[in-house]
C-alpha cells in the first residue's frame, strides 16, 4: 500500500485555494491549502517511497531530482506571493499527513504570524558581482608564444598570475564597497558565499553574492545606490575611472527566503 | 488585511539560476522538524556538491580548490609537465603554423 505524506512549502495567511488551483508542485503533484485558524500551509501530497527518509536520502543525491524538486518548491511559493506574504520553509519539510501540518500551524502560529508581519510587502533581491577584467588581458587565458616557449613563456605566465591576483584584489575591494552602499538603503542585507560555476553556469569568478530586503516590489533604490557607489569610485580613481574589474547582475524578486530566520526588530 | 498584490512577478522558476534557487531552498527558509527527519547536510554526496556550491574562497582553499596557488607551469616540482607542454606546443606550431590553441587548460 502506498504511504502518503504532506510536503509543506511554506505558510501564509488565509490563502484562497483558487490561488494555487492548477499549480503543479513537487513530484508533479498539485499544490493545495491546509488551513488552521488564520494560517494556511501550502502543501502537496507525496509518496513516502519517494519522500520518506530512505527515498529522500538517495533522491537528494540525484542532482536532476534535486533540481526538479527545488524548482517546484520555489514555484509553489512564488505563485502564492501576489496574494500576500509567504514564509518559506526549507526544502523537504514533510509530515505523515495533514494533521501534522495543522499541528504545526497551531503550535508555531505566533512565530509564523510575527514573521508574516515582518515580511509583509517586502521583496528580496539578489546581487552578484563577478570578476571581469573587461578590456584588460584576461588573467587566466594563456595564449603562450609560438616562437619563444621556455623562459619567455614562463615569465608571461608569472606576470599573468600576478595580474590575476591584482585584479582579484581590486574586484574584492569593489565588491565590499558596493555591498556597503546597497546595504545602506536596504532594510536588511545578507551575504552568501560565492557560487560554484558548474552549478551557476557562469565561468567568471564570483566576488559578491548578496541578498537585500526591500519594502515594496521595486528595486530602484538598490540600483540607485549601486550606481552612485560606482560613480563615486570612478571620481576618486580619477584617470583610472572604472578600475573595478567587476560585472554585476541582479536577481529577483525573490520570496524573502534569506530573511525569514532573522529575529524581528526590537 | 491579508496582503494584497504588490506587483510581484516571478522570477520564473524555469529561468532562475539553479545555484540561486538551491542556496535559498536548501540553506535558508524556516527549519521545521517534520515527521520525516533528514538533515540535508548529512548526505555525503550532496554535501560534496553543495560544498562546492557554497564554498567561499577561503573554504575553497581548505578543500583544496586552489588552482591559482598551485599552477603546475609555475611550480619547480613539475619539470616534466612543463617540458611536455613546451614540446606539444612546438609540435602543434609545426603542424598548424599560424594557429595556436586558444586554451591550454589540458596542459595545466
Amino acid at each position: 500500500m502506498t504511504e502518503l505524506g504532506s510536503y509543506v512549502y511554506g505558510v501564509a495567511r488565509g490563502v484562497d485555494p483558487a490561488t494555487v488551483a492548477g499549480l503543479t508542485g513537487v513530484a508533479g503533484n498539485p499544490v493545495r491549502v491546509v488551513a488552521y485558524a488564520a494560517l494556511s500551509a501550502l502543501v502537496s501530497t507525496v509518496d513516502l517511497a519517494e519522500f520518506g527518509e530512505p527515498g529522500l536520502r538517495s533522491n537528494l543525491e540525484d542532482l536532476g531530482w534535486l533540481e526538479a524538486t527545488a524548482r517546484a518548491h520555489h514555484t509553489a511559493l512564488a505563485a502564492a506571493v501576489p496574494a500576500g506574504p509567504v514564509v518559506p520553509l526549507r526544502l523537504a519539510t514533510i509530515f505523515r499527513g495533514d494533521d501534522g501540518v495543522r499541528a504545526l500551524l497551531a503550535e508555531r502560529g505566533a512565530m509564523f504570524d510575527a514573521t508574516l508581519r515582518r515580511i509583509q510587502g517586502r521583496t528580496e533581491w539578489g546581487l552578484k558581482a563577478y570578476l571581469d577584467p573587461g578590456e584588460r588581458a584576461a588573467p587566466t587565458v594563456d595564449r603562450g608564444d609560438p616562437d619563444a616557449p621556455g623562459t619567455t613563456y614562463l615569465r608571461r605566465r608569472r606576470a599573468q598570475r600576478q595580474e590575476g591576483e591584482e585584479l582579484r584584489h581590486a574586484a574584492a575591494q569593489g565588491a565590499e564597497v558596493i555591498h556597503r552602499a546597497v546595504s545602506a538603503v536596504a532594510e536588511a542585507a545578507r551575504r552568501y558565499p560565492p557560487q560554484n560555476g558548474e552549478l551557476s553556469g557562469e565561468p567568471r569568478e564570483m566576488v559578491l553574492n548578496a541578498a537585500y530586503l526591500l519594502p515594496g516590489a521595486d528595486r530602484a533604490p538598490l540600483e540607485q545606490a549601486l550606481e552612485q557607489a560606482l560613480e563615486e569610485a570612478g571620481e576618486q580613481a580619477g584617470e583610472q575611472a572604472g578600475t573595478w574589474p567587476l560585472r554585476v547582475r541582479w536577481t529577483g524578486p525573490w520570496v524573502p527566503y534569506s530573511f525569514v530566520e532573522l529575529e524581528p526588530e526590537p | 488585511m491579508t496582503g494584497g498584490p504588490h506587483g510581484y512577478r516571478g522570477p520564473p522558476a524555469a529561468q532562475a539560476n539553479l545555484a540561486d534557487i538551491l542556496e535559498r531552498v536548501l540553506d535558508k527558509g524556516i527549519v521545521i522538524a517534520g515527521d520525516i527527519r533528514i538533515n540535508l547536510f548529512d548526505i555525503e554526496l550532496l554535501t560534496i556538491k553543495l560544498r562546492l556550491l557554497v564554498a567561499s574562497v577561503d573554504k575553497a582553499r581548505e578543500l583544496g580548490i586552489d588552482w591559482w596557488e598551485h599552477d603546475p607551469s609555475l611550480s619547480s616540482g613539475q619539470p616534466n609537465l612543463r617540458e611536455e607542454n613546451r614540446r606539444l606546443r612546438s609540435r602543434l606550431a609545426e603542424l598548424e603554423p599560424g594557429r595556436l590553441p586558444a586554451e591550454e587548460a589540458g596542459c595545466d
